[in-house]
């Protein structure tokens, strides 16, 4: 029996679940270790530019906080409807796609190009931006930024990736795919590195592309929303490069540095908004329509 | 075009990638290595090539080692590597149906192997093999069959499993 396998072959492996779940806690292990320690650097950072002050490390700390807030959240309650809703589609699986390297890299590419909608979606539809507003509400911009969650960001992308199930792919390497698309871009969320080479800024999401996206600059608003790759928001039209200096935060900007105060922010904006609207039908549609919606009929300032 | 349509094209386009995507994937493995588990068989329109049915399978441990062979001196010697055919599948009770599409002008013999304990080796206890083994042609567990004596014509064929 010829037991000499090349690297080739190895991509073609089956793989267990264990095995694909393994890698997924290595990875995210790896990749928030970094990141704690990039963070460290960018603080020392701001320091030698004698940018830090209280507000900031503030900011920073409550970013972590709103992190532990979402775990518990999504884990304890969402995670029952994400395995639920995950485990009865994969009755439904169309294809027969084994575990190996090939099928989860595929996976890993079609699951950002779900993201990339995902993103659009809540960017451009009140009810999920409420949550998402959350992520984009700090006016500053380092990597504990990546860890600011808001309250349902965990529910969102089990409609946008439940697609993949039922084409076939495993639930398990679909985890696996969302988690590397989430955790690649943590990299991204920092000023500290400037723009890469051109082939890299052209395919990949790159720190740079991410300020743009997280600015609240007129032209910078509801840009680049890839995860790993760039090149969905360049064919889709949704793509601006990094020209003016980046104004980070929400077009109304929050300052506050409270957990809980941040967490909500985007749900509480959202039913202020209700108040000013006039008539039921005008405030369901507000739910579902983009920010800065509001009915043409009511004599509201200008969005 | 209006907004709504670039957005509907956006999508149509996604749905694309999303569907070739996941053909691609299934296709990652299938036919590129040997030891899959083969999942279905597809014989409607594969009438004159090799299908082997192990029959008596006892338990489900390891997988069953089948091969065919075009060659007296490789069958003889149970080379796997001058197999004309070679196929792993996990070991189910029962039976199972083994394909070989690409063989379609044999005759054949074929030699299987039960490999419980995955040594790909057939373990014996002195002069007792100590896990399934079976050969097209042979009625009883003592038939030791020569090449020719074991040629099978491509199509359906029936191997049992002999343990001791």
């Amino acid at each position: 029996m010829n037991n000499d396998f090349t690297v080739f072959d190895y991509w073609f492996f089956t793989m267990s679940l264990d095995e694909v779940y393994g890698w997924e806690s290595y990875i995210g292990d790896w990749f928030f270790t970094v990141s704690i320690a990039f963070l460290v650097f960018e603080l020392v950072r701001y320091g030698f530019k004698k940018q830090i002050s209280r507000a900031l490390v503030g900011d920073t700390v409550a970013n972590f906080v709103t992190l532990a807030m979402y775990i518990a959240f999504s884990y304890g309650l969402l995670g029952a409807f994400y395995l639920s809703a995950y485990a009865y589609f994969q009755e439904y699986a169309v294809l027969d796609i084994e575990i190996n390297w090939v099928s989860i890299s595929i996976c890993v590419l079609l699951a950002d190009l779900a993201y990339y909608w995902e993103h659009r979606f809540t960017h451009r539809v009140n009810v999920a931006w409420a949550t998402h507003a959350v992520h984009h509400s700090s006016p500053h911009f380092n990597i504990s930024v990546a860890y600011r969650f808001g309250p349902l960001d965990g529910l969102w992308p089990v409609f946008f990736h439940l697609p993949l199930v039922i084409l076939g792919f495993n639930p398990v390497v679909v985890f696996f795919a969302e988690m590397f698309v989430q955790l690649f871009q943590t990299m991204l969320h920092t000023e500290a590195i400037r723009k890469l080479p051109k082939p890299l800024e052209a395919i990949f999401n790159t720190p740079s592309h991410h300020r743009v996206h997280h600015g609240s600059n007129e032209k910078y608003l509801d840009t680049n929303y890839g995860g790993i790759f760039i090149i969905w928001d360049r064919w889709f039209g949704t793509f601006a490069n990094e020209e003016e200096r980046v104004v980070y935060g929400l077009t109304e900007p929050v300052t506050t540095i409270n957990p809980l105060k941040i967490w909500f922010c985007g749900f509480l904006q959202l039913v202020r908004d209700q108040k000013k609207i006039s008539g039921l039908k005008n405030k369901m549609l507000l739910w579902v329509s983009p920010p800065g919606w509001y009915p043409s009929e009511t004599s509201a300032q200008d969005g | 075009m209006g907004k709504q349509t670039i957005i509907a094209v956006q999508l149509l386009i996604t749905a694309t990638i999303f569907i070739c995507g996941a053909w691609l994937a299934s296709q990652a493995g299938r036919y590129t290595f040997s030891a899959q588990q083969q999942t279905s068989v597809d014989s409607s329109n594969v009438t004159d090539s090799l299908r082997v049915t192990v029959k008596g399978i006892r338990n489900a441990n390891g997988k069953l080692l089948v091969l065919a062979f075009d060659d007296a001196d490789a069958y003889a010697t149970v080379d796997f590597e001058r197999a004309a055919g070679y196929q792993e599948v996990f070991a189910t009770p029962g039976s199972v149906e083994i394909l070989f599409p690409a063989l379609d002008d044999g005759p054949y013999a074929i030699s299987i192997l039960h490999d419980e304990d995955g040594d790909y080796d057939l373990r014996m206890e002195g002069d007792i093999p100590k896990e399934g083994y079976g050969t097209s042609n042979a009625k009883s567990k003592y038939d030791e069959l020569s090449f020719k004596e074991a040629l099978v014509s491509p199509g359906d064929v029936s191997v049992k499993l002999f343990y001791f």
